[in-house]
């Protein structure tokens, strides 16, 4: 079964009166259960789109969208959320600032779960809570009572991702989630990424526009253009690739997206 | 709960209940004896401004003085006004209890209802009400059996349409306005309208939700009449110059049910003279200081006739001629 | 009088709990709520003027406050109508639905049982009787939001308000919830509604005019006094917020002012509080307001 299927997604949007424009033309994506997948692309190429038709904020005009098998593409954001979860650009979007870090983490830990009217069970978790916070590394645990509304841009973005990833997820989008962070709270929080992707033998799927990252990190880079993926480099092609070769590819991505 | 700020609240409120608790339970013994004071107090609450409340609210200090109690001499009168507004008469009503009224007055029924609700044990004088029991202020008007009685005055609807009957004898159509959000205007359209059918006439009802909708309902009802009807209604009362404009405007009489609506450009009707209504309370509430009678078995004094009043300018205005009758028996009003 | 005061400030408090479930969790302003306080009044009057008892009447007069908040849900969710619009259509829709259901604008509960009779025969000295059952409600009402915020649901309904994107991220049906937060937060000002109609003695259609302004005074009150709390400190900071409005408007009244110019003072009353973190960020100080934006 593969993690996620995208099939022959389409999707136009009008920009004023009588532009249309595809955003999305004819797109196949399959990604294999443990995949961690980078996603390039210049702007306008189609990468928001993407993430947004298969986490469910935008809905295809015509295709299908896939998560293990289940179909997804009629389901709403919410909906989704069973199978998928998300890591936003914006640090703000990710946790609710009025809410500390330990009732964020367990709001994010019912995901998929029905929401019932028992006592949530905050305290017995808080230890627990303590020990993931710790990996960050910045002193996230001992804002447990902090609302996140006080914290750092970078201690809110590991906090969407520790809630992003604390329930097995069967796809995880990270939509440039290290873009608005200072180049070193970037990289800790690339580190920390990839370490629970490999703890949990996650399925990711991520945008950057970092190349070093896109290099250095997954194991398979998709090169999106004009709202098709023109480029598709994985296994031993995508080992070997230096950043040179990177460059050249996005390049190439670019001038073909160009032309089309 | 840590806030220092909010138990220091909470803790200040609870003084505050247990104090005056305390003090109220103690001084309770010691209150029995009853109030040996020289200078008693009136408390009248008056619903609405307009010129009929206001002559009542008149002929209540006259009345008053009548049985010899002077405002400043020998009682002391506290006055309030509603203006309109019913929570206004809530709190007001307290403001009156507090002030130690040995007497209350209510003029208009929102007012005395709001007094009924803020007390069950002081006297309260009604002061023209036209539905005492409708408005559950008393059980029975002989035997009113609780803190209220006064002067009930039932609109004299058959006397006015028997007058109406002789002023217009070729009407067949009918068109009574009345204000739906007060309940004495709906009991009393459904007297004059069971007595209007009775004599053959078409009723058409128009009912008005505030002052906003006169004009625009004078007009719709001028259109299907031949002549409009209109009760005791403080709403309408305040608003009268926009209903005669429109009236006036179609050419159409208008039969009111109070003198002053008469003055200001109402053809004729059977009208209880506001001020004698206001003295007539006024005596009642005398009694009751005097301790001559207490309110549980003081019948209500029901005044349901009324003189023949006429507008001559109006009837002329309006190319009526005024049957000879009438004429002689009606006290005639000058336009204003 | 003043004991008069802290009754009504009880019975307004249950008011301010229920907008705030409204306009400070969810982050919008229900409008309904000038509809569903007087409908709230209406049915539980009517009820009781056709033999049925207080409570059960108080009861029915939440339900129907309940449906209000609904209608209003689904006219936000389903029919896509902003929230302030869809609050003001049912508000006036209710005003014919009340006098469908009174038959008259105005109804008395005149020589009518009231909820209030258990304690008016205690015999206590005056306004206790309110003050208890203006106490026990409020007991009764914070005790059951504070059960209600603290399960996952009412976390899900939290997240709702202050993150709506995050919240359906993490599977949240955020719809749902502000359904849930209308119909709900509408029902406990039904509640407030019958308690004071009960108490003033009758129940009348426009009874909702500019309660709005004063539920919102007890919260801002509650929120510019007492600073940083916590969330069961808030709900009690309202009711001390609705004790404090009402006995500012007392002393407007003892101060001779005449009442004419009540509504007017109870605006400025409330700009100033409203104002207040304004003034103390300009002189530096602290409040409770602080939110990240």
């Amino acid at each position: 079964m593969n993690a996620l299927e995208v099939k022959n997604a389409n999707k136009t949007i009008s920009n004023g009166v009588n532009d249309q424009r595809k955003i999305l033309n004819s797109v196949d994506l399959t990604i294999a259960p443990g995949e961690f997948v980078t996603v390039l692309g210049g702007n306008g190429a189609g990468k928001s789109t993407l993430f947004n038709s298969i986490s469910g904020s935008l809905l295809l005009d015509s295709g299908t969208v896939s998560v293990m098998g289940k179909d997804l593409t009629k389901l709403s954001e919410e909906q989704r959320a069973t199978s998928i979860s998300r890591v936003f650009q914006d640090p703000k979007m990710g946790t609710a600032p009025r809410l500390t870090v330990a009732e964020n983490l367990g709001l994010a830990e019912k995901r998929g779960q029905k929401r019932r009217l028992r006592q949530r069970q905050l305290n017995q978790k808080k230890e627990m809570y303590r020990e993931l916070c710790k990996l960050v590394g910045n002193g996230l645990e001992n804002h447990l009572d902090t609302p996140t509304g006080f914290l750092s841009g970078g201690q809110r973005q590991a906090l969407s991702l520790l809630m992003a990833t604390i329930t097995k997820p069967d796809l995880l989008l990270l939509d440039e989630h290290t873009a608005a962070l200072d180049p070193k709270t970037a990289k800790q929080l690339m580190l920390l990424t990839d370490q629970r992707i490999k703890e949990q033998n996650l399925t990711c799927l991520m945008v950057t526009h970092k190349m070093e990252d896109a290099l250095h990190y997954g194991d398979r880079v998709i090169v999106m253009g004009k709202g098709e993926i023109i480029k598709d480099i994985h296994g031993e092609e995508k080992k070997q690739m230096t950043l040179a070769d990177l460059f050249l590819l996005f390049e190439e991505g670019e001038t073909v997206a160009e032309v089309m | 709960m840590k806030n220092k700020g909010i138990i220091g609240s909470i803790i200040a409120l609870a003084v505050v209940l247990i104090g005056v608790f305390a003090y109220q339970m103690g001084s309770r013994q010691t209150d029995a004896t009853a109030n040996k004071e020289e200078i008693k107090t009136v408390g009248i609450l008056q619903f609405i401004s307009h010129p009929s409340l206001d002559q009542i609210k008149d002929g209540v200090i006259e009345g008053l003085k009548k049985e010899g109690y002077v405002d400043g001499e020998n009682i002391k009168i506290e006055f309030l006004n509603g203006q309109g507004d019913q929570s206004k008469l809530n709190s007001m009503s307290q403001q009156l209890l507090e002030k130690n009224s040995d007497v209350l007055v209510g003029i208009a029924t929102p007012a005395a209802k709001a007094l009924a609700n803020a007390t069950s044990d002081k006297p309260i004088i009604m002061g023209a009400i036209s539905d005492p029991v409708g408005a559950g202020l008393v059980t029975d008007l002989k035997k009113p059996g609780g803190n209220v009685t006064g002067v009930n005055n039932l609109t004299p609807v058959d006397q006015q349409l028997d007058m109406a009957k002789e002023m217009f004898p070729d009407a067949k159509t009918v068109g009574m306005i009345y204000s739906s959000s007060e309940e004495n205007s709906k009991s009393q359209i459904e007297r004059a309208e069971k007595r209007a059918t009775k004599d053959g006439l078409t009723v058409k009802k128009y009912a008005i939700s505030s002052s906003n909708d006169i004009a625009q309902i004078t007009q719709q009802a001028c259109q299907e009449t031949d002549y409009l009807y209109i009760p005791q209604d403080n709403t309408i009362a305040s608003a009268f110059q926009t209903l005669i404009n429109e009236s006036d405007k179609a050419k159409k009489p208008v039969f009111v049910s109070v003198d002053n609506m008469a003055k200001e450009g109402g053809i004729a009707t059977v009208g209880q003279n506001q001020y004698d209504l206001g003295v007539e309370t006024g005596k009642m509430a005398a009694d009751v200081l005097s301790g001559k009678s207490k309110p549980a078995d003081t019948p209500v004094n029901v005044i349901d006739y009324g003189d023949m009043i006429i507008n001559e300018d109006k009837a002329k205005e309006l190319g009526i001629t005024i049957p000879e009758k009438i004429k002689e028996k009606a006290e005639v009003v000058k336009g204003e | 009088m003043v004991i008069s005061a802290i009754g009504q400030g009880f019975l307004w408090g249950i008011l301010g709990l229920g907008i705030f479930m409204t306009y400070r969790i969810l982050n919008f302003p229900d409008m309904t709520t000038e509809g569903s306080f007087p409908l709230g009044g209406a049915v539980c009057v009517t009820a009781i003027t056709n033999g049925v008892s207080p409570i059960l009447a108080t009861l029915l007069g939440i339900v129907a406050g309940m449906c209000a908040g609904f209608v209003t849900g689904m006219l936000y969710t389903k029919g896509k109508i902003p929230v302030i619009l869809a609050g003001i259509l049912v508000m006036s829709g209710l005003n014919s639905v009340m006098l469908f259901i009174m038959q008259t604008p105005n109804l008395s509960l005149l020589k009518q049982p009231k909820i209030q009779d258990f304690f008016t025969k205690l015999n206590l000295p005056d306004h206790f009787d309110i003050v208890l059952l203006g106490l026990i409600a409020i007991v009764i009402i914070v005790a059951l939001l504070l059960f209600f915020f603290f399960t996952d649901f009412g976390q899900a309904y939290i997240a709702t308000g202050d993150n709506e994107n995050m919240a359906r991220s993490i599977g949240i049906n955020t719809d749902r919830m502000k359904v849930i937060g209308l119909t709900l937060s509408n029902g406990v000002i039904a509640l407030s509604g019958a308690l004071i109609a009960q108490n003033d003695g009758y129940a009348d259609i426009g009874k909702g005019v500019g309660v709005i302004v004063i539920g919102l005074a007890s919260i801002i009150i509650g929120e510019v006094l007492y600073g940083e709390v916590t969330f069961i400190e808030r709900l009690v900071a309202i009711v001390l917020g609705s004790i404090i409005y009402q006995l500012l408007i007392l002393i407007i009244i003892k101060a001779g002012l005449d009442t004419t110019y009540l509504k007017i003072f109870s605006s400025i009353i409330l700009a100033l509080c409203l104002m207040i973190p304004r003034l103390k960020e300009a002189l530096n100080l602290k409040t409770g307001l602080e939110k990240e934006e």
